[in-house]
């Protein structure tokens, strides 16, 4: 019997090698917390029972089976783990701005499972992000939606399986300005309109190519040229891949809903859109959803008509809203800008929460799974020595999958996976300012006279 | 592989005295720059007098084009599944017309798509030149997700990797190019943050000098790859391995049979047997013996002898010829040179200084205003003509200019181009007299 069980044990660790996706899952009874449901209210003094990964039962009184660990969480809150729907962490690169359509390419080619950022945002109380590419052209590569598994280094264990394709798009002052610096098109917001256009008239007549062949029953029948930047946006016009486009301006916002009604291209989520506000009757008609900063503004002359108001005007319009980082510091509080939605717009306490949770989740195709504290889903939950929403609440455990991957009492002092040996020992800061702001890593070009410039930039 | 195989190239020299007798030699460029060729090391007339196999192994790099696309690896893995598909397209295409044009459209003679070919039917493996972890996982994506016999070469993380090398049965060849030891800092009052920031330093140190053994005790074969490893340094970190944990029989096995039976020569070389290459090494001490010097070498047969000294090793050929260490001033490149380049700011200029190395030219580039050297990369002398690229840091974002040009005495006359602006600049150039 004790070799047999060898055997399967055996047998389990090759297909774990030859099947990288499995990933770890684990069982936990959180007792007597409160419980932030996010979808069905708070509930006071309630246990939470995780198996094989999934809550499998929430309630009063639950007893640990054998074998599972309990956690006591009385007087600490459970929630479900923060999901920020725009991030550059984790990737080892994140703009291909050569040219001004880049569909073919994907995040999911360049995950950097080693970045620890990761760490610090499990830290925040994150449990799963959307990487997404830089906004250095019109249309830009696909997105990745990951886990945060800290300490899996295989890149296929990071990723959300199942969550659904998306792409980035970016409007405005990022992709002109890569364009004009290079001498080439979109040059203006008019520019960019077209390059939209004319990319789904080439991947309507591209789509044509290809259905002709496929119709064709000529056993000697010769294959069209493969085209995988025109078959991704034939993906997109068949709504296998969802489009995020970076935008800020409500003509622009606008003119984006405009073209894909032309083309019946049904969901748009909006990044940043910080003036959605002005167009939120007209992105609530179209099922137009849309990301936000709770306050971040006036960075540059496109978000000047901004306000911290946004969201909430958003919600009570009827737009499905989140709140996201695009930040490897922002991330790691981000139920912070959630609360800013309470004293600018009243908003209650699910529906700030859900800006951070819930919507997100939905945004990105994966609130089957994740966002509330729901029997079914995974039990990747985030537990606060408080209130989320107050600004003395601190994340003390986050979990993926059931999997503690973070907790602040075994909180090591270097997280590190990899460490340079040729590193110097001075490099080593809490914070790297680089990781900062990744939207437009990559893409600034600068002039050829800059080159032998002797001016300090 | 074959059109830049040089048969003077010093390299050829250095490499065999170092004790290697065949090399599997890989065309400079980016992301796909050609076919490899598996060289024996020995002094040709000819490159046909040198090949064993001329058209070996897709070579593959994760190299950018700065500037244009693909710049970088989201680029680069969607270019390769692009050229892939096409290529299988193509290959069916080509194979239809074969056996019957009629009706059919003519086969464009695509030679990028071609390349291909060999590799989808299997009978050519892909080389991917990687260096890290990551970088490994990329090109293996690639195979799981395209199909291609894939070897990986120049690997300077493979510990996390062993089962999925053991698994998947990929050829490795293992980087030579090894990290620096770390020195902690000689401070009195280090503090306990310091300290233990160096230890994990060092930890990491040790996982890297001790992969090879790692590899070994899970019964991994492996090679070696040299890659741009200076010769003499060579034996000295295949010896840094076999002091982390490295038996003397898989160092050995290393450089032997395992690379003849991943390159699919170990009928004819890899082992001394009869009937096999006289490809052979004669060391004054057991080969992995901290003085052992290469004393002969014989390459097909061809005997060449090694004068030792007390000295770090440095022979001549058996027939007289001047060994690697070629004398400077025979060369009609090697030295300080005076350039002037025709910037659009106006001409700026410095001193070009010129070295050859262990049979390799390196080179450096000063400036007259003050700013920082410039390191010539791919210092590459033939026919006349000098060739050399560098890179100049602007604003965190590295431009590289390819200078290329034809030295005629003491006048270098050159162009120099930025492939990111599609702009050539005039890159003139005096030698000084000694």
């Amino acid at each position: 019997m004790k070799a047999k069980n060898i055997i399967v044990s055996l047998l389990l660790v090759l297909c774990t090698s030859a099947y990288a996706q499995e990933v770890p899952k684990g069982d936990v009874l959180f007792k007597g917390g409160t419980v932030l449901t996010v979808s069905n209210g708070n509930l006071e003094n309630t246990d939470v029972l995780v198996r094989d990964g999934k809550i499998a039962r929430i309630g009063k009184n639950l007893s640990a089976p054998r074998g599972v660990e309990t956690v006591d969480i009385t007087g600490k809150f459970l929630m479900p783990g923060v999901i920020d729907a725009h991030s550059h962490i984790a990737g080892s690169a994140i703009n291909e701005g050569t040219s001004q359509v880049t569909a073919e390419v994907s995040m999911e080619d360049v995950l950097d499972p080693y970045d620890v950022s990761i760490y610090r945002a499990l830290a925040g109380g994150v449990t799963s992000i959307h990487l997404m590419h830089g906004s250095a052209n019109v249309i830009g590569g696909q997105n990745e939606t990951l886990k945060l598994r800290w300490g899996l280094t295989d890149p296929d264990q990071l990723r959300f399986q199942g969550a659904p394709r998306t792409i980035k798009f970016a409007l405005g002052e990022n992709p002109t300005r890569g364009a004009r610096a290079r001498g080439i098109q979109p040059q203006s917001r008019m520019g960019v309109e077209m390059m939209l256009r004319n990319s789904f008239d080439q991947a309507i007549e591209y789509k044509k190519k290809w259905d002709a062949y496929n119709a064709d029953k000529n056993p000697r029948k010769i294959a069209p040229e493969y085209d995988l930047r025109l078959q991704t946006l034939v993906d997109i016009m068949n709504g296998d891949v969802w489009v995020n486009c970076h935008s800020y301006r409500a003509d622009e916002i606008y003119m984006l809903m405009k073209v894909f009604s032309d083309y019946n291209i049904p969901r748009i989520n909006f990044q940043h859109a910080n003036e959605a506000y002005k167009v939120a009757p007209e992105l609530a008609a179209f099922g137009a959803t849309a990301s936000v900063f709770a306050d971040w503004w006036a960075y540059k002359l496109e978000v000047y008509y901004s306000t911290a108001y946004n969201a909430a005007i958003l919600t009570e319009n009827g737009v499905l809203t989140s709140i996201n980082s695009d930040d490897a510091e922002l991330i790691r509080h981000l139920w912070h800008e959630a609360a800013k939605t309470q004293k600018y717009g009243n908003l209650s306490d699910d529906e700030a929460l859900a800006l951070v949770t819930l919507n997100p989740a939905k945004q990105l195709g994966i609130d089957n799974r994740v966002g509330s504290i729901e029997v079914g889903k995974d039990a990747d939950v985030v537990v606060f020595n408080a209130h989320p929403l107050s600004v003395y609440a601190i994340p003390l455990m986050t979990y993926v999958d059931g999997i503690k991957y973070f907790d602040k009492e075994n909180d090591k002092k270097d997280m590190r996976i990899y460490v340079d040996p040729e590193s110097s020992i001075e490099e080593v800061t809490l914070f790297n300012r680089e990781d900062m702001h990744r939207c437009m890593e990559g893409a600034d070009v600068l002039s050829f006279e800059d080159l032998f410039s002797n001016k300090k930039r | 592989m074959i059109e830049q195989l040089e048969v003077g190239n010093a390299g050829i020299g250095s490499l065999r005295e170092a004790g290697f007798a065949v090399s599997n030699v890989v065309p400079y460029g980016r992301m796909l720059p050609g076919s490899s060729a598996l060289i024996l090391l020995k002094d040709g007339d000819h490159p046909d007098d040198m090949i064993m196999k001329r058209d070996f192994a897709l070579f593959a790099q994760w190299v950018g084009a700065p500037g244009a696309y693909p710049g970088n690896i989201l680029g680069m893995m969607a270019k390769w599944r692009n050229l892939y598909r096409n290529a299988v397209q193509d290959k069916k295409h080509a194979e239809l017309y074969a056996q019957n044009p009629a009706g059919l459209t003519r086969p464009e003679n695509d030679r990028v798509s071609q390349a291909f070919f060999p590799v989808i039917s299997k009978q050519k493996p892909v080389m991917f030149n990687v260096d890290g972890v990551l970088d490994v996982r990329r090109a293996m994506r690639l195979r799981d997700d395209l199909g291609f016999p894939l070897i990986v070469a120049g690997v300077t993380q493979s510990w996390e990797l062993v089962d999925e090398l053991k698994a998947t049965n990929t050829p490795i060849f293992l980087s030579l190019d090894l990290p620096e030891e770390p020195k902690d800092a000689e401070k009195e009052d280090k503090s306990e943050e310091m300290k233990a920031l160096e230890a994990r330093r060092m930890e990491f140190y040790k996982i890297h000098v001790g992969q090879a053994a790692k590899l070994a005790e899970a019964g991994v074969n492996f090679g070696f790859a040299v890659g741009n490893v200076r010769a003499n340094t060579i034996m000295k970190n295949v010896q840094t391995y076999i002091d982390n944990g490295l038996s003397a029989d898989a160092a050995l096995a290393a450089l032997t049979t395992n690379p003849a039976s991943m390159l699919g020569i170990s009928q004819v070389t890899g082992t001394v047997e009869t009937g096999k290459l006289a490809n052979l090494v004669v060391t004054t001490a057991p080969l992995f013996t901290k003085d052992s010097k290469v004393k002969m070498m014989f390459v097909d047969g061809d005997k060449y002898e090694y004068e030792i000294k007390d000295t770090p090793a440095r022979g001549n050929r058996g027939n007289g010829n001047a060994g690697p260490a070629a004398a400077a001033g025979s060369d009609p490149v090697v030295g300080t040179w005076t350039y002037v380049m025709e910037t659009p700011q106006g001409e700026q200029g410095g001193k070009m200084i010129i070295k050859r190395e262990n049979g390799a030219y390196t080179g450096t580039l000063t400036s007259n205003d003050g700013a920082p050297d410039n390191t010539m990369n791919n210092v590459n002398f033939r026919d006349g003509e000098l060739a050399f690229d560098f890179s100049v840091d602007a604003g965190g974002q590295s431009i590289e200019l390819v200078v290329v040009g034809s030295v005629t005495g003491k006048t270098y006359d050159a162009q120099a181009s930025v492939a990111a602006f599609n702009v050539s600049i005039a890159f003139t150039a005096t030698k000084d007299d000694q």
